[in-house]
């Protein structure tokens, strides 16, 4: 009797243990990659990066990892998520701190006039993004806690089944084989905005009111005061609202405060913003600006602080030359699918490329000044006659200008476009 | 609190936990404290109107014995008569007050008169039909000494609010009820896995079938004059379906839970859609309230024994309580009456029928006779539905009008048919399930217990399929973020 009761106690676990297993794998397949292609990397491995870049989509356009690591050497992720409130970023870190300890942390300060802890509806669905990806534990518990007050959001967020279950319907190819973002957080946008009527109010006009923002902001300064990591403070540039640019300025007082650096790059004329070609829209840089920004912040980081590994591994190193490869796959690829004109001349400013180009009479790159000016910052590029460029292409070219692109370093085609009227044909 | 809330995941099992731990004589106890946990979380002060009609009918049942222990036969009669009033009353208060008043302003109009009365505009108790019936059926059956009156109060209300059913049925007898409540319950392995089966296969019902299909339905019949007859028929079609499988979802699970805690509860659907007329049909739907009208009107009313007219009477009369019961609308009053007079046509033209069947050499038991039984059963009574779903009179007229009229089919083959709020994947999702919906109702009716034969099976066939079904329910079941889990149709009644 006794024996049987043993047997069928060892068969009902046996059995939810093969349920539960089952259902984890049905969440993991039905769960949104979205969050881990982009940050499981950082998860899987904590400890391998020196510098976390936090923040919101300003981080995440501005400052390219993987060129900090190839011309600075410098081992960062960008756990910068969209739309993100300094509430997200500060539990973010928290829970990051679990598993690592970075020597840097770069904390933008962009949303510390948010005096909410979360936004609207709209926002909280892109929180996933941030969130979903990072392992369930207490923080994390704590996270979601602190966040949000409606239990069915609360559900969501620890037990995301709760909104993914239905997604059957939308399972694709990479949902069986997620592979993680080359861009290590990062993202890379081309679009070209002519910001230059700008104006920017002066950088002493500041405000640091006691809003959540400020609060969060001085909790992780203070977190990483206590596990004496260094931060710095940054206001990667925008063109947004008076009201905004005045809260970023007022992290210099915080910034005083604690006696940490605030790099309220907007008024530093060291960073060579051009306002015309620079920006994707008024929150964001494109790729131009960005490789500004981040050169800037290379500079900062490997003045002021010893980034170098001291048990540098050959491992790490090779690691890092893959991933570099595969993030000059995917610019590649960006550059290959570009459809704007402008857009394309932005990714050529890229010095892995080198370009042939053929105009027709219409002169299209020199009648507009942006296009004039962003012909201006191609890497390096020399004119071809029409018949070179229909040997090229190897047909009759109907559009007004052509590109040939090759590899700088080995010379080989990566891609050719023709654009008609600004829209590739 | 929902059968299909996560609350309501986390609250079971905490409930079964407990009370396979603690002793026996306090088990009731705690069954009694998890049911007014369970109904007060919808909304905590209408506890009280369940109190009340627990403390009349305990209090009746009490009087009644007593009277009848002297033989005074009149204030028995009494005890029952005020105790009815007293729970039909507050019935009456929540639940017809405003359509009584409405409807009769509205006759008075004719003479110019206005009955000026202020709206008595509150939300309805959950549940408030389903225990004012059930606790009068207690006061019933100790009135006819079918059962002693219970003494221990707190027993008694679990009866009347024992959570599984509390809210929308079955309705149970305190014949069946009451005693197992002073039964000895242990755990038992093969009771309790027969139970969760059958909240299995509760939920498949609720949240595979009930609520997809509702997402048609509620499109269509909200949009009336955007759809042409077809689309209005598809929708009336699987209204029934979905009725069906939202009210028998919700027995089942609160069958299933009853059972793993050791109790059982009576059935209330058999195979419905598979009766081969309207009498039948109403065998089979819903059998706790059938029986309940069958036991405590009907039969008091006469039953069939005062003559065929008579019968006829009596039958229309519970239809129509029926319908009201169903809710304060005149589209289920006519609802009732519908059912009532398929019934009694049904009764009237049966000799007729037969004759008619035998002089054209029909075979009554073949399976086309028998299909063609089932089809034009399944047609009448969702032509009723048809009442039922409809917000008003003028809906429904509006609805059969249009199938009538402007059935325009092509307008389906045309991909109409996915605008109706599902894809082609939901849409086949819930056609797959209709299969197997039907295909357990065949087996059923058969006399095959799925179950039975399920639990025959070796354990890695057994193990994959119930994993199986739960991953399916959870995968494919309409629940989670953006789905409002409040709607157990019946939950209204």
């Amino acid at each position: 009797m006794k024996y049987k009761k043993i047997k069928r106690m060892a068969a009902v676990l046996c059995f939810f243990t093969v349920c539960t297993l089952t259902i984890h794998s049905v969440c993991r397949l039905l769960e949104r990659k979205e969050s881990h292609v982009e940050y499981s990397q950082f998860w899987e491995n904590p400890g391998d990066y020196d510098v976390w870049l936090l923040g919101t989509s300003h981080v995440r356009r501005s400052m390219q990892v993987m060129e900090l690591w190839k011309d600075y050497g410098i081992y960062s992720y960008s756990l910068a998520a969209a739309s993100s409130y300094i509430t997200q970023t500060y539990w973010t870190f928290m829970n990051a701190l679990d598993y690592g300890t970075p020597k840097v942390v770069v904390m933008d300060c962009y949303k510390t006039g948010n005096d909410a802890k979360i936004s609207s509806s709209s926002i909280v669905e892109r929180m996933h993004t941030g969130m979903d990806s990072i392992p369930f534990s207490r923080t994390k518990v704590q996270m979601v806690m602190d966040l949000f007050e409606s239990p069915a959001q609360r559900m969501e967020f620890l037990f995301n089944f709760y909104i993914y279950h239905n997604r059957w319907e939308e399972l694709g190819p990479e949902d069986f084989r997620p592979e993680s973002s080359p861009f290590k957080g990062c993202r890379i946008i081309s679009n070209v905005q002519d910001l230059s009527g700008y104006h920017l109010i002066d950088q002493s006009d500041r405000s640091c009111e006691d809003t959540v923002g400020f609060r969060y902001l001085r909790k992780i300064i203070k977190e990483c005061q206590k596990r004496d990591i260094s931060i710095v403070l940054t206001a990667v540039p925008c063109c947004l609202e008076d009201e905004i640019q005045r809260s970023m300025n007022g992290a210099a007082d915080m910034a005083q405060e604690y006696g940490v650096p605030f790099l309220n790059m907007s008024y530093d004329e060291a960073l060579g913003l051009d306002y015309q070609v620079d920006f994707s829209d008024k929150s964001h840089l494109n790729w131009l600006g960005a490789q500004k920004s981040t050169d800037y912040m290379g500079k900062y980081l490997t003045t002021h602080y010893d980034l170098s590994p001291p048990d540098a591994s050959q491992d790490r190193e090779s690691r890092w030359s893959r991933d570099y490869i595969r993030y000059q796959d995917a610019k590649r690829k960006l550059l290959q699918q570009e459809p704007r004109l402008d857009a394309y001349l932005v990714w050529l400013s890229d010095e892995a490329y080198t370009c042939d180009i053929y105009q027709t009479d219409s002169q299209i790159l020199q009648s507009d000044p942006i296009l004039a000016k962003l012909l201006g910052k191609v890497h390096s590029s020399h004119s071809i006659t029409r018949q070179e460029a229909r040997n090229m292409l190897g047909k009759k070219i109907t559009g007004d200008v052509v590109f040939c692109v090759k590899d700088a370093q080995h010379g080989y085609i990566v891609d050719k476009a023709v654009f008609k009227d600004r829209r590739r044909r | 609190m929902l059968f299909n809330s996560i609350h309501f995941l986390l609250f079971f099992p905490i409930v079964l936990c407990v009370y396979f731990i603690i002793p026996s004589r306090v088990k009731y106890i705690w069954l009694l404290a998890a049911s007014y946990y369970f109904y007060m979380c919808w909304n905590a002060k209408y506890a009280l109107l369940l109190l009340f009609s627990t403390g009349a009918t305990y209090l009746s049942g009490y009087l009644i014995e007593f009277f009848d222990k002297r033989s005074q036969e009149k204030y028995k009669k009494y005890c029952v008569a005020g105790c009815f009033t007293a729970n039909l009353m507050i019935l009456f208060l929540f639940k017809y007050f405003d359509f009584a008043v409405h409807n009769i302003n509205r006759l008075l109009a004719g003479f110019h008169f206005s009955l000026v009365t202020p709206s008595f505009d509150v939300i309805l108790p959950v549940g408030i039909s389903f225990y004012t019936f059930q606790a009068l059926s207690y006061t019933m059956d100790v009135y006819r000494k079918d059962i002693p009156a219970e003494k221990n109060f707190f027993k008694y209300a679990l009866f009347v609010s024992f959570f599984p059913q509390l809210v929308a049925g079955p309705i149970e007898r305190s014949k069946n009820l009451l005693s197992q409540i002073n039964q000895v319950h242990r755990f038992d392995f093969d009771r309790a896995r027969a139970g969760f089966l059958l909240m299995l296969w509760g939920y498949f019902q609720k949240l595979i079938l009930a609520d997809r299909i509702a997402v048609i339905v509620n499109q269509v019949y909200s949009q009336t004059f955007d759809y042409p007859g077809s689309c209005m028929a598809l929708a009336s079609v699987l209204f029934a379906i979905q009725i069906y499988c939202d009210f028998s979802g919700y027995s089942m699970i609160a069958i299933g839970a009853s059972k793993v805690m050791g109790f059982s509860l009576m059935e209330n659907f058999n195979c419905p859609y598979l009766a081969k007329s309207t009498a039948q049909f109403w065998k089979r739907w819903h059998i706790s309230l059938t029986s309940w009208f069958r036991d405590y009107l009907y039969i008091p009313l006469g039953g069939n024994r005062r003559g065929t007219a008579r019968r006829y009477v009596n039958i229309m009369i519970v239809f129509l309580i029926s319908g009201l019961w169903h809710g304060a609308a005149w589209t289920f009053i006519i609802w009732g009456a519908l059912n009532g007079f398929f019934q009694v046509i049904g009764s009237i033209t049966k000799k007729y029928r037969e004759s008619l069947y035998a002089k054209m050499g029909l075979h009554t038991d073949s399976v086309g006779h028998r299909c063609l039984q089932i089809l034009t059963t399944f047609l009448l009574v969702d032509f009723t539905w048809i009442f039922f779903r409809a917000e008003s009179m003028s809906q429904a007229f509006s609805v059969l009008k249009k199938i009538a009229f402007s059935f325009n089919p092509w307008y389906l083959a045309d991909g109409g048919l996915y605008t109706l709020g599902l894809s082609q994947k939901q849409f086949g999702v819930m056609i797959l399930g209709i299969i197997i919906l039907a295909a357990g109702d065949l087996l059923k009716n058969r006399g095959l217990c799925v179950s039975e034969i399920l639990l025959r099976q070796d354990l890695w066939f057994r193990w994959l399929l119930f994993i199986g079904s739960i991953v399916f329910i959870l995968v494919f079941g309409i629940w989670g973020a953006g789905y409002d889990a409040q709607a157990f149709v019946y939950f209204q009644f």
